[in-house]
């Protein structure tokens, strides 16, 4: 294709610059433990004493009463509270004469009445703890206590930042991605596109046109070198013959198009910020719903939380169809703009929420916004672009929101961690902002003069597809539990019981990485294969099973590992089904794609499947509210394979019909 | 004028509260001026209740003379009234249970004249008002009687017990003519199972003329400890804990048995092991604020609940555990007050 050259560019100074941040990552990471460790362990030392005053101040106190220290009673509940009270210590030891009369903490430290772990490794391997001796008032006796911090406290916290760089570098790769595409796209892709149509132009007859580039560099140079070729041509060319009127409609549509396909670049860039504002949130949204949780009567909480969520979903399916035909009427840039404006007042709303209501509404809005903004930018690449290129552009356009889906929760789960769920709705807000400026600047101020309303949803046409068992199987059992899944699943569940577990936000960030890396690198291979074999059920049905074992797997306990493995599972899973559920649509609605075009069919398909992703945060709140979290995650899955059934059923129930459409058998 | 009245806040003791009390500050009962008459019945002047109800009232800005009368013996009560009837005092506050019972009889009584009925009275450190039947009940007394209990609920002062040790067996020594030692008794029976301990009865024995006798105290305790009893349970009892609580100390040390005291005066004056206790003073200065409350008329004197002060002092001996060789654990050490051998 066109643009071969510069994916190929692309790739190649992606994989170099990823190559040279994994070097430096590597080599950093070695030597973080000597960086860091001086400045980790002291200040651990301090808490220890600290907390060991306190606990000596109490044992001084009774000795002072005149109880002799072998004597005291009760010292191991005195450490147990005191441990209780600092998870930071790992174990207090209370030491008379080189005997330990109490201890509470990690059995590791001690053997029998000897504290074993005072510093000095006996193996000379890493010692697991930082010891602090604090002396105790002890009359004739020696008294110590001995308070212990663990010492891979420090090797944690470093890897917690090995782990955030390392999310933070797939992130800039993907970027990386994002603005080459864009900076290659602007400076080299478009204007050698502009080249290649006037010299075609110019060999078809036509010499009137002209490159007309302003940029000074080297292409700039090429550009007009041409141009001065043309011009000379044309002059000997206007001597020879009478000057002919050319064809400038013709020659303005074909630069425009190179235009438009330039502008689709700098849209997907618009776009990719846009997503990413939504995606930043993600991995907190549940949880910060749960935060502003009070109690209504009558409900269950569970069910209360799922519910804004829910509202999103079901405003975002509802007003895409008519966002869609709104921007038909009155222009893409109308309906982007404002759009994004209330989005950027719906996040700006989510953060300052001060109860569920009010966010509730701030969701609303945000859903509102987003469907315009997406419907719109869809909009815009479909009349961009003829029907030749605009499988390619919607690829771009959709590829940005797929970058989005990983960069967002993994970036925003750190910033969460960092300054607060509230305040990384601000900063979404703001990059709403941001992406509504780009889009400002691409989008044509004149909407076309094009009202080819085959374009849009029409929603009485799609209902047509209804009555085709073929097409309802393959939604309601099939696209439809995709989306479920990863709502109730991915958004809703896995967040909630990760924070329930103690798990950071970045923790969970990476976690719901491994999802859209999965997407973006298994799915092409999945659409590549569905197509080489021709089996989509295969696929389909293999797909829902593996979705539902990745719940099942969810729901094992062994938090972060089975999270890790589960949410893999079912990124591979909703690779499995994508593109063969698109590839599925085509041959099962061959006689409505002829009757009602294709954007009719995949309208529809696209606005029922939907409907799992508004079910789903209730489904989920009402087994969560039931059975737990193990329970619910569970349940889903139990959900997803039931659907998997029906889907097989449906299949074998109505075989493909053949061509000269014979009635139908009736179901069994 | 109210100069005057300064001088003549002198109470039977000679205390003069005069610094305490602006004369200018007038808000007393009736509000023609007249300072407020109070009488106070204790069993002797030195308790801390009444340091605390004086204090209390001497720093409210009420002007009162506070008469206090020492009455060493409830049966000498029934004599007095008509001289207390006569004096027309505003209120009467009585100290401890049996005064208490002496002064307003029981709510029930078929012959209520015998008592004094026609001025309000405030009781302070009565064990349990109800089961004397004093009032009705703690929210509604009924009549013109109110006052302050002195006692932590029995299940706080077990769980405070079996917090210094798991004991076994629990030795209640008490006086079976005070009612509200019957009260107790009975409702730490109730509750000793639940903290896995057992509860034994120690009622002084009666002698013919059914007095209990003090004297046989030595040999309960002696045959308590035969019977493995472990720890004494001094309750709010006049005759044991009031006026023999030095004999139970050293008996109690003799068997190396510890002691439990529910009231702050004995565990101070005796070697006592612990208590539980709210302190005096606090008990009259929660007195004074209802005797206020009455003489402003800010409340009706039939109107005020009974109440408790619902914080509590441990207090624990060092030299009695040193003697027991029982040391407290660091949990009790870190909240009692440490009571110092004199």
């Amino acid at each position: 294709m066109e643009l071969s050259f510069i994916k190929r560019l692309n790739w190649q100074l992606t994989g170099l610059v990823a190559l040279l941040m994994l070097i430096s990552l590597a080599v950093q990471s070695s030597n973080f433990s000597t960086l860091f460790r001086p400045l980790v362990e002291p200040e651990l030392e301090r808490k220890a004493e600290v907390v060991g005053s306190y606990v000596v101040a109490q044992l001084d106190r009774a000795v002072s009463f005149g109880i002799e220290v072998d004597k005291l009673v009760g010292v191991d509940e005195l450490l147990t509270d005191t441990l209780a009270a600092n998870p930071d210590v790992k174990y207090l030891g209370f030491e008379i004469n080189g005997r330990l009369h109490a201890f509470a903490g990690d059995e590791a430290a001690r053997s029998g009445d000897r504290l074993t772990a005072d510093g000095r490794a006996a193996d000379g391997g890493e010692p697991l703890f930082i010891d602090t001796v604090l002396p105790v008032e002890g009359g004739g006796a020696v008294a110590r206590l001995h308070i212990g911090m663990s010492a891979g406290h420090v090797h944690a916290a470093l890897n917690e930042i090995v782990f955030d760089l390392g999310s933070v570098l797939i992130v800039a790769i993907l970027l990386n991605v994002e603005i080459l595409l864009l900076v290659v796209g602007t400076s080299v892709g478009a204007p050698l596109r502009r080249v290649s149509e006037v010299i075609l132009q110019a060999g078809e007859g036509d010499v009137g046109t002209r490159v007309n580039m302003r940029s000074r560099d080297e292409v700039g140079g090429l550009g007009r070198a041409i141009d001065w070729a043309l011009d000379s041509i044309h002059h000997r060319a206007a001597e020879a013959a009478a000057e002919t009127a050319g064809a400038p409609a013709g020659a303005t549509s074909a630069t425009e198009r190179a235009g438009m396909m330039q502008r689709v670049v700098e849209l997907r860039f618009a776009i990719f910020v846009f997503a990413m504002a939504e995606e930043l949130t993600r991995t907190f949204l549940s949880v910060y719903i749960k935060s502003l949780f009070e109690p209504i009567p009558g409900l269950a909480m569970e069910m209360v939380i799922g519910a804004p969520i829910a509202l999103f979903m079901l405003l975002w399916a509802i007003s895409q169809p008519i966002a869609g035909s709104l921007s038909e009427r009155r222009g893409r840039r109308v309906v982007f703009l404002s759009g994004a404006m209330m989005s950027f007042l719906g996040l700006l709303g989510s953060g300052l929420a001060g109860d569920l209501i009010q966010l509730a509404i701030a969701r609303c809005l945000t859903a509102v916004g987003y469907a315009s903004v997406f419907i719109a930018a869809q909009g815009f690449v479909i009349d961009a672009t003829d029907p030749k290129q605009r499988a390619q552009a919607i690829a771009i356009y959709a590829g940005g929101i797929l970058s989005a889906g990983v960069c967002g929760p993994a970036i925003g789960g750190i910033v969460a961690g960092q300054v607060g769920f509230r305040a990384t709705f601000v900063i979404s807000a703001g990059l709403v902002l941001l992406a509504a400026f780009m889009a400002w600047r691409v989008l044509p101020r004149v909407r076309e003069a094009t009202a080819r309303s085959d374009r849009g949803l029409r929603l009485a046409g799609g209902l047509v597809c209804l009555r085709n068992p073929r097409f309802v199987g393959l939604t309601i059992f099939s696209a439809v539990p995709a989306k479920l899944g990863l709502t109730a699943l991915l958004f809703f569940l896995l967040p909630l019981a990760l924070d329930d577990q103690g798990i950071s936000q970045s923790w969970i960030g990476r976690v719901l990485l491994i999802y859209w890396l999965l997407m973006i690198f298994v799915s092409p291979m999945a659409a590549k294969l569905s197509d080489r074999w021709g089996q989509r059920t295969a696929f389909l049905v293999l797909g829902g099973l593996l979705a539902a074992a990745a719940a099942y797997v969810l729901s094992l306990p062994g938090s972060l590992a089975m999270a890790l493995a589960g949410v893999a599972l079912l990124g591979v899973a909703h690779a499995l089904l994508n593109a063969p559920q698109l590839a599925m649509l085509a041959d099962v609605c061959v006689s409505e794609r002829a009757a009602l075009g294709e954007t009719t069919v995949i309208g529809m398909f696209r606005l029922i499947e939907r409907l799992g992703s508004v079910v789903a945060p209730f489904l989920a709140g009402l087994f969560l509210a039931r059975y737990g979290y193990a329970g619910a995650l569970e349940g889903i899955g139990a959900v997803l394979a039931l659907c998997v059934g029906a889907q097989l059923l449906l299949t074998a129930a109505f075989r493909p019909r053949p061509p000269d459409d014979l009635p139908q058998r009736t179901s069994a | 004028m109210s100069l005057s009245r300064r001088s003549i806040l002198a109470g039977a003791t000679g205390t003069l509260l005069a610094s305490a009390a602006p004369g200018f500050a007038q808000t007393a009962k009736g509000g023609a001026g007249k300072a407020a008459r109070i009488v106070v019945l204790t069993p002797r002047k030195d308790v801390g209740d009444v340091l605390g109800l004086r204090d209390y009232i001497g720093s409210s800005g009420l002007t009162a003379t506070i008469d206090v009368r020492e009455v060493p013996n409830a049966s000498d009560v029934p004599s007095l009234l008509p001289q207390i009837r006569a004096a027309r005092p505003d209120l009467v506050v009585t100290v401890f249970t049996p005064l208490t019972l002496a002064t307003v009889g029981r709510h029930d009584d078929p012959e209520p004249a015998r008592f004094l009925t026609d001025v309000p009275v405030v009781f302070t450190s009565v064990t349990d008002p109800v089961a004397s039947r004093i009032v009705r009940s703690l929210d509604r007394t009924g009549r013109a009687v109110t006052g302050t209990r002195h006692i932590a609920p029995v299940s706080v002062q077990l769980k405070t017990m079996m917090s210094y040790r798991r004991w076994k067996k629990i030795v209640a020594v008490y006086n079976p003519a005070e009612d509200n030692m019957v009260a107790v008794v009975r409702e730490l029976k109730d509750e000793a199972p639940r903290h896995g301990v057992e509860l034994m009865d120690a009622a002084l024995p009666r002698d013919a003329a059914g007095a209990p006798v003090a004297a046989a105290i030595p040999d309960l305790i002696a045959d308590a400890a035969r019977a493995g009893a472990e720890l004494i349970y001094i309750g709010p009892d006049t005759l044991v804990a009031s006026n023999n609580n030095a004999v139970i100390a050293e008996r109690a040390l003799a068997h190396n048995l510890a002691t439990f005291c529910s009231t702050e005066l004995p565990i101070r004056r005796a070697n006592l092991l612990m208590g539980l206790v709210s302190p005096a003073v606090n008990v009259g200065r929660f007195a004074g604020l209802k005797a206020v409350e009455i003489l402003t008329g800010a409340k009706p004197a039939d109107g005020i609940p009974v109440e408790t002060l619902n914080r509590f002092s441990l207090l624990l001996r060092i030299g009695a555990a040193k003697r027991l060789g029982l040391y407290p654990p660091m949990r009790l050490l870190n909240i009692a007050e440490i009571v110092q051998d004199a």
